[in-house]
C-alpha cells in the first residue's frame, strides 16, 4: 500500500492549495510568447480595483495586441475564486502586478475589460462585459532585451457601466515584485504614454512639464 | 466503407468553413503609422464596429468619429449589405430538424471609401466581398459578418497604405 509521509503530505497539500488556488495574472498567446533562446520584451504593470466595494466587477485585464495582428497580451486581476496574486493590498482596494513577456516589435495597448457574473433568482447567471466601445490606441514600440513599466491602473467605477482606470506611476513599488517572478529581467524604465486619446477610461494626472512625454500639437 | 467515411468528414470539414471573395491581406510590420483620419460611416448601428475594425488595421495613428478640424483627413464610408438566405421552406425544414440539415448562408458587402481632405476628395476605393458559409446547428453564423467586413477594412488599409495619398505620421 502507497503510504505518503508526513512532509510529502504537507507538501501536497501546499501545491494543492497554491498551486491550484491562482492563476497568472500575465495572459500572452501563443505566437506572441518568445523562445527559450528568442530575444525578450518585458513589459511590466499593475492592475486592480482602488476600492473592491467601489469597483465590484471580479475580472478586470487591460489588452494589448500585435499591431496589425490578431494575437495580443493582456494584465489580468481576479479577485474571485481562483484569483491571480494579490501583490499590493491597500486600505480598501487590491492589485496584481503583471509581466508579459513578449517578442519584441509593434505592439498597441487598445482595450480594457471588465466582466461579472450576477444570480438573480428570477434570471439566473447573467453574465456582463464593459469594454470601450470605441477602442484607443496607444502605441507601444518593444525593443529586445529591455523592461518597460506602464504604470499602475486602478479602477473606479460609477454605477455597472462606468469604469475607468486611475493611472499613477509606482515603479519603485512594482519593480522588486516584477522581479519575483522574471529574476532575469533587466532593470525597469518607466514607458510614458499619453493617455489623454484614451481619456475616458484612463484617467491621468495632467502633464506637467517634461516629466511626461506629451504630444506637442502643431496645429495653430 | 472507409472511403466513404473520409470523403464524408472532409465534406464536412470543408462544407463548414467559409469562403470568401476578397483574398486576406497581409499588412507590413514595423512601418510608421499614417496620420489620423476622422470616420463618417453612413451606417450608424455599424459605425463603432468599422472604426474598430480600421483601428485593428494597425495602419492608422488614431481613429475618430465625427468631421475632424480643417486640414484634418477624412474618409466617408457607404456601405451596401445584402444577406441571402435560402428560400423559406428550406429555413422551416432545417428549424424541424433541429437544424441538422445545414443552410447556405451568404453576406454580400460593397464598401465604397472616400478619402477626403476640407471636402476635397483625393482618392476613392471600392470593394466587394462575398462570404459563404453553409450553417447548422454545430456551426452557426456568429462572426461571418465580422469575417466579411474585416477583410474589407484590412484590404482598404493596405491600399491607402501602399497608395501613400495619406502622410505618414512623423515619429515623436
Amino acid at each position: 500500500m502507497l503510504r505518503f509521509s508526513r512532509p510529502l503530505a504537507v507538501f501536497f497539500m501546499a501545491v494543492a492549495l497554491t498551486g491550484c488556488g491562482t492563476q497568472p495574472a500575465s495572459l500572452v498567446s501563443q505566437p506572441l510568447q518568445p523562445g527559450p533562446t528568442e530575444p525578450v520584451a518585458y513589459l511590466v504593470g499593475s492592475i486592480g480595483p482602488q476600492s473592491l466595494i467601489a469597483s465590484p466587477a471580479p475580472n478586470q485585464r487591460l489588452l494589448f495586441r500585435k499591431r496589425g495582428s490578431a494575437y495580443g497580451a493582456a494584465g489580468v486581476w481576479v479577485g474571485v475564486g481562483r484569483e491571480t496574486p494579490q501583490d499590493v493590498k491597500d486600505k480598501d482596494g487590491a492589485a496584481s502586478v503583471f509581466v508579459l513577456a513578449l517578442k519584441p516589435g509593434d505592439y498597441e495597448f487598445y482595450d480594457f475589460q471588465f466582466f461579472s457574473s450576477n444570480y438573480s433568482p428570477t434570471l439566473g447567471t447573467t453574465f456582463t462585459s464593459v469594454q470601450a466601445r470605441e477602442k484607443f490606441n496607444l502605441p507601444l514600440r518593444l525593443q529586445a532585451g529591455k523592461a518597460y513599466y506602464l504604470g499602475e491602473f486602478r479602477s473606479l467605477c460609477l454605477g455597472a457601466s462606468l469604469c475607468a482606470f486611475r493611472w499613477r506611476d509606482q515603479l519603485g513599488r512594482d519593480e522588486p515584485i516584477a522581479r519575483q517572478s522574471a529574476p532575469g529581467m533587466p532593470a525597469l524604465q518607466l514607458l510614458p504614454l499619453d493617455y489623454r486619446s484614451a481619456a475616458p477610461y484612463i484617467i491621468a494626472p495632467l502633464p506637467a512639464g517634461a516629466s511626461q512625454n506629451t504630444l506637442l500639437e502643431s496645429r495653430p | 466503407m472507409n472511403r466513404c467515411m473520409t470523403l464524408g468528414a472532409v465534406a464536412l470539414l470543408a462544407g463548414c468553413a467559409s469562403t470568401n471573395t476578397l483574398p486576406e491581406r497581409t499588412l507590413p510590420d514595423g512601418k510608421d503609422y499614417l496620420k489620423p483620419i476622422h470616420v463618417m460611416v453612413d451606417d450608424p448601428e455599424n459605425a463603432a464596429q468599422i472604426r474598430n475594425q480600421l483601428r485593428e488595421t494597425g495602419v492608422f495613428r488614431s481613429v475618430e468619429s465625427g468631421m475632424g478640424k480643417p486640414g484634418d483627413y477624412s474618409v466617408l464610408i457607404r456601405s451596401n449589405v445584402q444577406r441571402d438566405m435560402p428560400p423559406f421552406p428550406v429555413v422551416l425544414l432545417s428549424a424541424a430538424t433541429l437544424f441538422l440539415l445545414p443552410l447556405s448562408v451568404s453576406i454580400d458587402t460593397t464598401t465604397e471609401f472616400s478619402l477626403q481632405q476640407d471636402g476635397k476628395s483625393l482618392k476613392q476605393y471600392s470593394y466587394r466581398n462575398v462570404t459563404h458559409k453553409y450553417s447548422w446547428l454545430l456551426d452557426g453564423i456568429g462572426g461571418m459578418q465580422q469575417e466579411n467586413t474585416t477583410r474589407i477594412a484590412r484590404a482598404f488599409a493596405q491600399d491607402v497604405q501602399r497608395d501613400g495619398v495619406l502622410p505618414v505620421e512623423s515619429a515623436q
